[in-house]
């Protein structure tokens, strides 16, 4: 059984336990990488390898919790699974509300954690996916001329041509000529749908 | 005590009634001469004998002066007159006379103390004579009228052989002894029933003569039943060396032995002890003055009855009654033994008659040493007590020891307990690492066994780390079990570097979560301890959890833990625990050890109170300090075992 190229970051100060799980992985037919430490883990980040992060949540010199919250400072956020070896409720819900994906008690059953780790990486390439179709959008809005950008964040704010051509002090047939170029370059038919990607690409009524 | 008739005597034994106490004087007749000498002169310097009609003036003769006998009976009789009031309205005065006839047996020394007596008692009146002994009573038959009037005669420590065929005159009466011959052999008979041979000694003077002339008819009787052998007049050395080869059933008789056959004088009672120390037989005699030298015994009348039994009938002639109407007295005869020589002798005292007197015996210790022995006991009896006292107090301290060893034991338990109920959350994370590997190499297994081909090699490298694993876990279960068990102390050889990582281990987890990082620096070659391992385990167990809550307050980077062993003075072995905690406020060092001082929330204070108490037991001291750079160390020093490495 062999999957995608997405690939498991185990990271655990347990030598057994590291192989132990790394082999379990493996012979689900996911590719691994085994850490023995946070730091060497995050020394090694290559963040535009897609997979998920398994960690134990009780290590030296870095924790679990640590790890997480250096990759989301990072801004290389990736799913992160949590093995602890006690069912400690405030930590958990700690790390769930910093985005954990699961959280799981050792010693874990290999179907949850196969599991577990199966649905971090839909999560994980999901997240991908998003991110590949806003730096599309991104790519497109940067071809716009000013103007264009200008009636661009007037049409999403839900102005009439009209009233656009009033602000810019142009005329509504100029106003008319900008927009279609928007919609052209935008690659959408409808307003609607301009103003969907857009909300999704973080652009709001304001021009840039 | 009876009275007696006296038949008239038999006219054949007037030869033989030779004074038989005679010989007693002859020891002490030396001293005579002086004794007269200072006697005249005592009397120079004293008033005259009063002349009053109520005092009684008697008069004592002797026979010998200072021999055993006489010395007894005079003192019994003069007691008897100075002691007893009714006699005389409580005043007697008596005056003393040794002729000493024994060793002066010629006429003219009689003829001289006739004169001598006559003279010195022609102006007092004497009321009453006693006589001591044949040669005083013969002297005084004779005499006594011309020395003492009408005075009447009293005599003692005579034999019935001297008054055979005596008549006695008027105003005579006595006390008559039997010294019986026959009757002691008869008693020798019944503790020798298988004797066969009879020895009688005699010596050659003339007293000893009589005696065996005695003897020889008083022992008739007893040839046919005994080969009777007289050994009369023998010189000592032939004598003693005769009475070394008796044969082995035979009897000694030993009579009297003033003189040997050359005419050498010795006294009779000196010659019992010599002759009782040599024969190879049992010696009896008829003197219970003899008894103590050795000899078994005898048929005997005791010479202090001779005495008092005189001094009765004086009294009563004093008090009015005549000689005539008192008649003879005799003395009863005993027998008398000594019961050592009875042991020496192995003769068996039941055989002797109720009546038979045993003296020497030693259950008369009790007798002779009452006052000492009462004391011996009292004192054996106190210091029993005292022992006994302090038995108890040594038992109830070794109870109380015990009690408190104990409590000390259960208290150790109960904190030991109480620090890994701390760590249970730890433990159980450090029992869980090994079964979560368990698991996932068992269910990586069972994966790979639904693959074609399977990786048989990878499989048994799973079950192999399996194995390990669970050797992990049950590692982790034998170290808690031996922490939590409750048990005695047992005193075992260990490193302590295996001690300390032990208790890292066990305190792993509880570390990483607290975000202490250790740091260990144990020295090689560290010399062995002797000791409680668990105990031990409990004092670091106890110092590394102290340590880890002492740096709570610090931020997580800073928590640093350092635990290192080595080598300290006089022979000792260091473990130290070094943390970069808050350290001891310098007000509370003292107080650290205390039971029942604490800083923490929670925890009762014990813990190092009962680790000072678990090193103290190993000889070995704990002390707290503060370090330079922050933080405090605990160091453990213990006792290194001579020779022993690691």
């Amino acid at each position: 059984m062999t999957r995608g190229s997405e690939t498991i970051f185990l990271v655990d100060d347990d030598a057994a336990v590291l192989k132990a799980l790394t082999r379990l992985l493996n012979a689900a037919g996911f590719q691994t990488r085994a850490f023995p430490s946070a730091c060497e883990f995050l020394a090694q980040h290559d963040p535009e390898c897609p997979g998920c992060v398994v960690v134990d949540l009780a290590m030296p010199d870095m924790s679990g919790l640590e790890l997480q919250q250096a990759l989301q400072r990072s801004g290389h956020d990736r799913p992160i699974i949590f093995l602890t070896g006690r069912g400690d409720v405030p930590t958990s819900v700690h790390a769930m509300k910093q985005g954990a994906l699961d959280f799981l008690t050792k010693p874990v059953d290999g179907k949850d954690l196969i599991a577990a780790v199966a649905a971090a990486i839909e999560r994980d390439s999901l997240i991908r996916r998003e991110r590949a179709a806003i730096r599309s959008i991104e790519a497109r809005l940067a071809t716009l001329t000013p103007r264009e950008s200008e009636v661009l964040s007037r049409v999403v704010a839900g102005r009439l041509n009209k009233q656009i051509a009033a602000d810019l002090g142009t005329a509504e047939k100029t106003v008319k000529v900008h927009r279609a170029r928007v919609m052209a370059k935008m690659g959408v038919r409808t307003v609607a749908d301009l103003v969907r990607i857009t909300h999704h690409a973080g652009v709001t009524g304001k021009a840039r | 005590m009876r009275q007696i008739d006296r038949n008239p005597p038999h006219p054949d034994a007037y030869e033989v009634g030779k004074p038989l106490l005679f010989t007693h004087a002859v020891r002490m007749a030396h001293a005579l001469a002086g004794v007269l000498v200072i006697g005249i002169g005592w009397l120079a310097f004293t008033a005259p004998p009063s002349m009053a009609a109520e005092v009684a003036r008697i008069l004592l003769v002797g026979s010998a002066h200072n021999i055993p006998a006489e010395d007894i009976v005079h003192h019994r009789i003069t007691a008897a007159f100075q002691t007893d009031p009714g006699a005389n309205s409580g005043r007697a005065e008596i005056f003393t006379e040794f002729l000493d006839f024994i060793r002066f047996p010629g006429s003219d020394h009689k003829a001289r103390a006739l004169t001598y007596l006559r003279d010195k008692y022609a102006e007092i009146p004497i009321n009453l004579v006693f006589a001591l002994g044949p040669p005083a009573l013969e002297f005084l038959l004779e005499h006594r009228t011309t020395i003492a009037g009408e005075a009447p005669l009293v005599f003692t420590l005579v034999g019935e052989e001297t008054l055979r065929a005596r008549e006695l005159l008027f105003g005579i009466t006595g006390v008559v002894s039997r010294f019986d011959a026959q009757a002691t052999v008869d008693l020798a008979l019944t503790l020798q029933p298988r004797a066969s041979q009879l020895v009688v000694i005699t010596g050659s003077a003339a007293f000893d003569k009589n005696w065996e002339t005695v003897a020889r008819r008083q022992l008739g009787r007893f040839e046919t039943r005994l080969t009777i052998r007289y050994l009369s007049g023998l010189p000592i050395p032939e004598l003693l060396a005769e009475l070394k080869n008796l044969g082995p059933e035979t009897i000694v008789l030993y009579l009297s032995y003033f003189a040997d056959r050359d005419g050498r004088q010795y006294t009779p009672r000196d010659i019992a002890h010599s002759i009782a120390a040599t024969a190879n037989a049992p010696v009896y005699s008829v003197y219970s003055s003899f008894l103590g030298q050795g000899i078994v015994g005898g048929v005997m009348e005791t010479f202090e009855e001779m005495g008092a039994a005189a001094a009765r009938i004086g009294l009563r002639i004093l008090a009015g009654e005549k000689p005539e109407q008192i008649g003879l007295t005799e003395t009863d005869a005993n027998a008398v033994l000594d019961w050592r020589q009875l042991q020496r002798w192995n003769l068996n005292e039941s055989r002797l008659p109720s009546s038979a007197e045993i003296r020497f015996k030693d259950a008369s210790l009790w007798d002779r040493y009452k006052v000492q022995v009462v004391l011996a006991c009292g004192l054996i009896l106190l210091q029993s007590a005292l022992i006994g006292a302090l038995l108890v107090q040594a038992r109830r301290r070794r109870f109380a020891e015990q009690d408190a060893d104990q409590q000390r034991q259960n208290l150790m338990h109960l904190t030991r307990v109480s620090t890994l109920g701390e760590l249970s959350g730890a433990i159980a994370h450090e029992l869980n690492q090994p079964l979560a590997a368990i698991l996932s190499n068992a269910q990586a297994a069972q994966l790979m066994l639904e693959r074609t081909p399977i990786d048989l090699g990878e499989i048994r490298s799973i079950l192999e780390d399996i194995v390990h694993d669970d050797n992990r876990a049950g590692n982790v279960i034998r170290q808690l079990r031996g922490l939590i068990k409750k048990r005695a102390t047992k005193f075992e050889t260990f490193d302590l570097n295996i001690a300390v990582n032990d208790v890292l281990n066990l305190a792993h987890s509880d570390l990483v979560e607290r975000s202490v990082v250790v740091t260990t620096e144990l020295a090689k070659d560290l010399p062995v301890v002797h000791g409680d391992k668990v105990q031990l385990k409990q004092v670091l167990l106890n110092l590394v959890i102290n340590a880890s809550d002492a740096m709570t307050a610090v931020k997580p980077s800073a928590r640093s833990l350092i635990v290192s062993t080595g080598r300290a003075e006089n022979d000792a072995v260091r473990v130290s625990i070094c943390d970069r905690g808050v350290g001891i406020p310098s007000s509370l060092m003292s107080r650290v050890f205390e039971p029942f001082f604490t800083t923490k929330e929670h925890g009762l204070g014990l813990g190092l109170s009962i680790c000072r108490t678990i090193v103290s037991a190993h000889n070995g001291r704990l002390e707290a300090s503060n370090n330079a750079e922050g933080g405090a160390t605990f160091n453990v020093m213990l006792p290194a075992l001579k020779g022993g490495r690691a």
